[in-house]
């Protein structure tokens, strides 16, 4: 299912914080567990991938360092701040308030945004 | 892979950042085409990544970072399996993500940077709202209405040609000065003056001086043109209009030593051309008729001595009253210095006439003298007139100022630099501390910061209000006597905005600049006053002599028969003190100090009469001067008098 940009938005950061939560990764890893952990939904595209990070990276939320892949090449990985850290529980705590009030709504069941950012907890 | 020759040196010192190549590392890290060009990557898929990093548009290095990841996420895709083509397709839009690289990446820069760039734009937004300023303040024109020249001649032009007087003076001037014998020189031994001319000696030499005969002479010579002097002196208008060059009938008298082919040549043909650039400002109007307006007053003074001498009464008195007949014709033009020169012509008048009272009480008779009193009573009150030099700045302000119709306009940039060139050479300090460098100069400083100067000089209309604000002072502080009201509260007004903030200055400086300092008026006008009550109540106290046989005790006895009432001290606004002495009687102020010296005048150390005795203010800090001032006998005594009123 395509998802509206808006709602993108603002889930895919804090989905690619709550992936580094457990530890530092790659940009394709990303990708690929974004894709995985959310069967598709949140398929991002390096498009938007990459200028997130630069994004995140810019905030402070996440930093970056070039490390030698198993192929010899750099490779940049990315990991969690503190501030990201903050930020994230932050965020998780609100998008609970938001999903649970949707939930009584009907709109979404009660608990389903929950999941999302313990995703991390299973890479 | 298309790149298979080895780098040369110079190309990866090129691609090697300077921290690199100072540790001696050719880390070749900024080399992000050779990173793209040299991944192992399908050759379908490097076109586009060159496009996208080069479309980023960032700093090298910071290309670099970007090409080391794109080309490592393509290999990650391609190592699990992804074919190229659905990598690319899943890539998205390669132009939107560059830009969005680009915008991520910016914001990742440094603190300083991020300053740096702020500041550099707001520059250069400033810059362009600078420069549409300065092509606002560049735009509109002025509207040279009013031909203000002609204000001030209104007086002048309105006599008729054939009553005009200005033609029988010129002719009669001429008559006299022409005469070789007026400027041959003479040895001044013997003499207290350093004269050496006749020329120069009248209006200064008295009889028993040493060169009088030669004076007494020259004068009798020379009796058919005082008389055409005289009756000049007498018509009803002078009618010289001024101009911004003189007239050829002219010239002899104003240029003597110039023939008109030079004068036409060296000064009417330069400013004739200018004048076609922009049209005359009114302060470039001449006023050359006043200097032999004094020249013949110091003649009739003069010849008034030498005719008491000879016994002849008639042409006594007909010189004082062409004085004051001079007098009148000199302030034709409402200018301050039209009118500064009619009251030192009529105080010439009266200390001629002291000079003949005290000689010779009885040379004229009591029917001349009460004519000469109603002569001088008729003009005993003389408020001057600022409308000449309100002219001034406004025809300053339509020069300057455009207009947009309604009255209003702004300052015209382009050409202000042209009048503060010439005030500034005039001498006019065109803006406080710039010394002979005008701010508002020709030079390119000048016009680039006369947008915002012009942006902060107060608009046609607040300028003019304030202008005519100030003008309005000044005449209402000639409605109040100095003994009452000593300083002038226009001059303070003017002070403080000349002495104020630079802003301030900046906003009002075609006032600050131009406006001149008229509260010293006041005082000359209270000082004719003085001079003209102590000649009507010598002319009383003469004519109550000789009806009663000696002076009175009081001038309270003078009223109401021959004064209509007592003249008050100017300074301090009492009746005005009055002692008989053997030399006749004294008239007084008690000056500064306020305190009865016996008539006595002050003197310095140089036997300079100390004219701080009719000063109306003692500065903070000084003691006033021990003395008087004494308005009657006005004439001078001592030749270092004649140095006065200068």
């Amino acid at each position: 299912m395509k998802i509206e940009r808006e709602l993108m938005r603002g889930a895919a950061p804090l989905a690619v914080l709550s992936l580094l939560q457990n530890g530092e990764m790659y940009g394709y890893e990303l990708v690929k567990a974004l894709a995985q952990r959310t069967d598709g939904v949140l398929d991002l595209g390096q498009s938007t991938l990459y200028p997130m990070l630069y994004n995140l990276e810019a905030k402070g939320l996440i930093k970056s360092r070039v490390d030698q892949a198993d192929t010899g090449r750099p490779r940049k990985y990315y990991r969690l701040t503190g501030k990201g850290e903050k930020r994230l529980a932050r965020d998780k705590s609100q998008w609970a308030t938001l999903s649970e009030a949707l939930g009584k709504l009907g709109i979404a069941s009660s608990g389903a945004a929950a999941s999302l950012p313990a995703a991390g907890g299973g890479a | 892979m298309s790149e298979t020759r080895e780098p040369t040196f110079l190309h990866r010192a090129w691609h090697t950042p300077m921290r690199d190549l100072v540790r001696g590392r050719m880390s070749e890290r900024l080399d992000w085409r050779g990173t793209i060009t040299k991944a192992a990557l399908p050759e379908a898929v490097k076109p586009l990544l060159h496009k996208l990093v080069r479309r980023t548009r960032l700093w090298r290095l910071e290309k670099a970072d970007v090409a080391r990841e794109m080309v490592a996420h393509f290999e990650d895709a391609l190592a699990a399996g992804r074919g190229i083509d659905e990598a690319i397709e899943r890539f998205g839009d390669w132009h939107q993500t560059a830009k969005l690289i680009r915008r991520a990446t910016k914001r990742k820069r440094s603190y300083v940077w991020h300053a740096w760039r702020w500041s550099f734009w707001s520059v250069v937004v400033l810059l362009g709202l600078y420069t549409l300023m300065g092509v606002y303040y560049a735009t509109g024109s002025r509207n040279i209405a009013v031909d203000y020249a002609a204000v001030i001649n209104e007086e002048a032009a309105a006599v008729p040609e054939d009553q005009r007087a200005w033609p029988v003076f010129r002719a009669a001037m001429l008559s006299i000065r022409d005469d070789p014998a007026y400027t041959e020189e003479f040895e001044a031994e013997g003499s207290d003056y350093a004269y050496t001319s006749v020329g120069e000696l009248i209006g200064l030499i008295k009889p028993g001086d040493p060169h009088w005969d030669r004076v007494d002479r020259f004068l009798s010579s020379h009796q058919s043109g005082l008389a055409e002097l005289r009756r000049a002196a007498g018509m009803p208008g002078l009618g010289y209009v001024a101009g911004y060059y003189h007239r050829p009938e002219d010239l002899p008298l104003f240029e003597p030593d110039m023939s008109l082919a030079d004068y036409e040549r060296q000064v009417v043909a330069p400013l004739k051309a200018e004048f076609v650039d922009d049209p005359p400002m009114i302060w470039m109007v001449q006023l050359p008729h006043v200097t032999p307006i004094r020249l013949a007053a110091f003649m009739l003074d003069t010849d008034t001595l030498r005719a008491l001498e000879a016994g002849d009464a008639e042409t006594v008195y007909a010189n004082l009253v062409a004085l004051l007949g001079l007098a009148d014709h000199a302030d034709e033009q409402n200018t301050i210095i039209n009118q500064l020169v009619t009251l030192s012509i009529r105080q010439l008048a009266f200390e001629t006439l002291s000079e003949v009272l005290v000689r010779q009480p009885d040379a004229l008779s009591s029917a001349q003298l009460t004519d000469l009193a109603h002569r001088i009573a008729a003009v005993r009150i003389y408020t001057p007139d600022f409308a000449g030099e309100r002219a001034f700045m406004l025809d300053l302000i339509q020069h300057t100022f455009t207009d947009d119709g309604a009255g209003n306009g702004h300052l015209d940039t382009r050409l202000w630099h042209r009048y503060a060139a010439e005030l500034s050479a005039a001498g006019e300090p065109v803006f406080v501390g710039a010394g002979d460098d005008p701010v508002f100069g020709t030079s390119l400083i000048g016009t680039a910061i006369s947008p915002a100067a012009a942006m902060i000089v107060a608009d046609r209309k607040d300028i003019l209000a304030k202008v005519d604000h100030f003008y309005a002072l000044y005449q209402a502080d000639l409605a109040e006597p100095m003994w009452r009201q000593p300083e002038s509260r226009a001059d303070a007004e003017v002070e403080a905005l000349i002495g104020g903030s630079l802003l301030q200055k900046t906003r009002y400086f075609p006032i600050a600049v131009a406006m001149p300092a008229l509260g010293a008026v006041r005082k000359a006008v209270e000082r004719y006053t003085a001079y003209a009550d102590g000649a009507l109540t010598a002319i009383a106290l003469e004519l109550y002599r000789r009806e009663q046989g000696g002076y009175p005790d009081t001038l309270g006895a003078l009223v109401p028969r021959y004064l209509p009432e007592v003249p008050i001290d100017r300074i301090t606004g009492g009746p005005v003190n009055y002692r008989v002495t053997d030399g006749g009687p004294v008239l007084y102020s008690f000056g500064a100090d306020h305190d009865d010296d016996n008539g006595t005048i002050a003197y310095d150390e140089d036997d300079v009469r100390l004219y701080a005795v009719r000063e109306w203010v003692v500065a903070e800090g000084e003691a006033p001067v021990d003395g008087d001032w004494v308005v009657w006998p006005l004439h001078k005594e001592r030749a270092v008098d004649n140095a006065d009123e200068e």
